[in-house]
């Protein structure tokens, strides 16, 4: 018990935030002489979802219904994205971890390439790869890889030089150290990274719908703008920020449930770095 | 940033050496580049591909920044990328004067920045511009007080931590007010965070801006609007070189400040943290 009662701290400060700005969004546009034609409030999309008759199609679950294939390409595009970036840093960083070189040579190179706009590299990316779920997943992948490599090439060599004279002292090889103490210790960085990484990619899927694709929620926040279907427009503004907000739950949950009891208090390295 | 080596690791190499494997890599991707680029992207015709050779790159570069339309593009985006820099830093300012006051407000602080940093851009752009006028460059505006607003917050509540109880006691027991402790204490114990957001926030800035530009409806100035005329006409080798101006023109912001940095608060030159 004791190791959920932080998680339900934490899970009720953020509904009371949430609670804060839906309520501050609802009031902003009750009391300003904004067109409640283009502009939506938290009960218009509530109304949208779940009450038939005020927006088309006129019955709440056709509309629900349409929503899910977005949802569902959206969190494909993500998911690969995700897996592929998750794979290569962790291939990298144990890579940097065992030849002192390749970390010499590549992490300088790594740090400039970071800098480099992925909104200016999206074109290229697109001109190479073609539409496609390949393209997504190529950008959804370089989001993730960046904080994920420094974060995990951090973590393993954070390990205490204590544990690593006692796996010398027993013998240990290479391995052993890499397994037993280096990986372990890499575990709170790794959360911190993916706590990054995780809201990144729906950003990177959904930005990569929106310039290239014809599916998924960013290519249907375009198309519902277009055809001035505003009720919609707010709805996909809704799903899409509570998917990015979701995906951070997740990883900061599996963080707690992980980490807690297994290390002292989660020595969160706050990696800097908005999604893209 | 740097992370302790492990003990059984070897002794570090002179300075000059490791410098030189830098230099060496450096080489050597650009060398790759090349033979990729002419191997594989070259058009019938012989002009460069989706991935232009590295010197047609630098010779457009070097090209851009003689006309005056660059100039102008990159200064209609710097403007919008420095009044969302200030929108966010002014905020995270208010509630860092905010935690000060009511300290019960810190974990409401760290969430709204949380949220702030997983808005996917895709979802709160088209809203932006349908609130806005055709022209109006708040889409920019907005993206960059995204982008910014969480390194802000995080440099501002982890700056207001800084303060040691023990420095915070000596003032009150020679009968300092609480002013007197902001101003000779918090203030400075606070510099090396906020100046290390500030730093990191400017190149963010500036990608959020840029990013802007192609969500905007009747903005036809600035670096994005240039990168997405250069899509239109398949000009691959203009694409890069605007994303190394891009990444440029970041790093300048990040020196720039890591410069006044170094004049107002000289112990904190050692402070790093790359861009994105």
């Amino acid at each position: 018990m004791t190791r959920l009662r932080p998680v339900a701290a934490s899970v009720l400060t953020t509904l009371a935030t949430l609670v804060v700005l839906l309520v501050a969004w609802q009031l902003t546009v009750s009391l300003s002489h904004v067109s409640p034609y283009l502009t939506k409030t938290p009960l218009d999309v509530v109304d949208y979802l779940f009450v038939d008759g005020r927006f088309k199609p006129t019955a709440a679950a056709d509309r629900r219904a349409a929503l899910v294939p977005m949802i569902g390409v959206t969190l494909m595009h993500a998911g690969v994205g995700l897996a592929c970036g998750v794979t290569l840093a962790l291939a990298g960083s144990i890579a940097m971890s065992l030849s002192r070189g390749l970390r010499t040579t590549f992490l300088p190179i790594a740090l400039v390439l970071q800098t480099v706009p992925l909104i200016a590299m999206a074109p290229v990316i697109y001109a190479v790869f073609g539409a496609g779920i390949v393209t997504a997943a190529v950008i959804a992948a370089i989001v993730t890889f960046f904080p994920l490599l420094m974060n995990v090439t951090t973590g393993l060599a954070s390990a205490s030089p204590e544990t690593v004279d006692l796996v010398h002292a027993y013998g240990g090889g290479r391995r052993t150290l890499l397994w037993r103490v280096q990986l372990p210790s890499a575990l709170p960085f790794l959360f911190a990274g993916l706590k990054i990484a995780a809201p990144a990619t729906i950003s990177a899927a959904t930005l990569y719908e929106f310039l290239f694709s014809f599916e998924g929620l960013g290519a249907n926040l375009l198309t519902s703008k277009s055809y001035s279907d505003y009720g919609l427009l707010w709805t996909l503004v809704v799903v899409t920020i509570a998917l990015a907000l979701a995906a951070y739950a997740v990883v900061a949950l599996a963080e707690r449930l992980v980490l807690s009891g297994r290390f002292p208090p989660p020595s969160a390295v706050i990696r800097r770095g908005a999604p893209s | 940033m740097t992370a302790p080596s492990l003990r059984l690791a070897r002794p570090s190499r002179p300075a000059a050496t490791a410098a030189l494997t830098v230099v060496v890599a450096i080489v050597v991707v650009v060398a790759a580049w090349h033979v990729v680029a002419v191997t594989f992207f070259t058009r019938e015709n012989g002009t460069p591909g989706a991935i232009p050779p590295p010197v047609a790159v630098l010779a457009r570069v070097a090209q851009n920044l003689t006309d005056a339309g660059y100039w102008s593009g990159l200064a209609a985006t710097a403007g919008a990328a420095l009044t969302g820099y200030a929108i966010a830093v002014v905020i995270a300012l208010v509630l860092g004067t905010a935690v000060i006051l009511i300290p019960a407000l810190e974990a409401f602080a760290t969430q709204l920045g949380i949220i702030a940093a997983c808005i996917p851009v895709a979802a709160v752009s088209p809203i932006v511009v349908i609130m806005s006028p055709s022209g109006s460059r708040a889409v920019s505006v907005v993206l960059a007080v995204l982008a910014v607003i969480f390194p802000m917050i995080i440099g501002v509540l982890l700056g207001l931590r800084a303060a040691s109880p023990t420095q915070l006691d000596l003032v009150h027991v020679y009968g300092g007010t609480e002013l007197t402790a902001i101003r000779r204490v918090r203030l400075i114990s606070a510099l090396p965070a906020l100046l290390t957001a500030l730093k990191i926030g400017a190149p963010a800035a500036f990608l959020g801006a840029m990013t802007g530009e192609f969500f905007a409806v009747g903005v036809d100035a600035g670096m994005g609007r240039l990168l997405i005329s250069q899509q239109y006409v398949g000009d691959y080798a203009g694409m890069w070189a605007i994303a190394v101006l891009a990444a440029g023109v970041s790093a300048l912001g990040y020196a720039l400040l890591a410069a006044v940095a170094a004049v107002i608060a000289p112990w904190t030159r050692h402070l790093g943290g790359g861009a994105r």
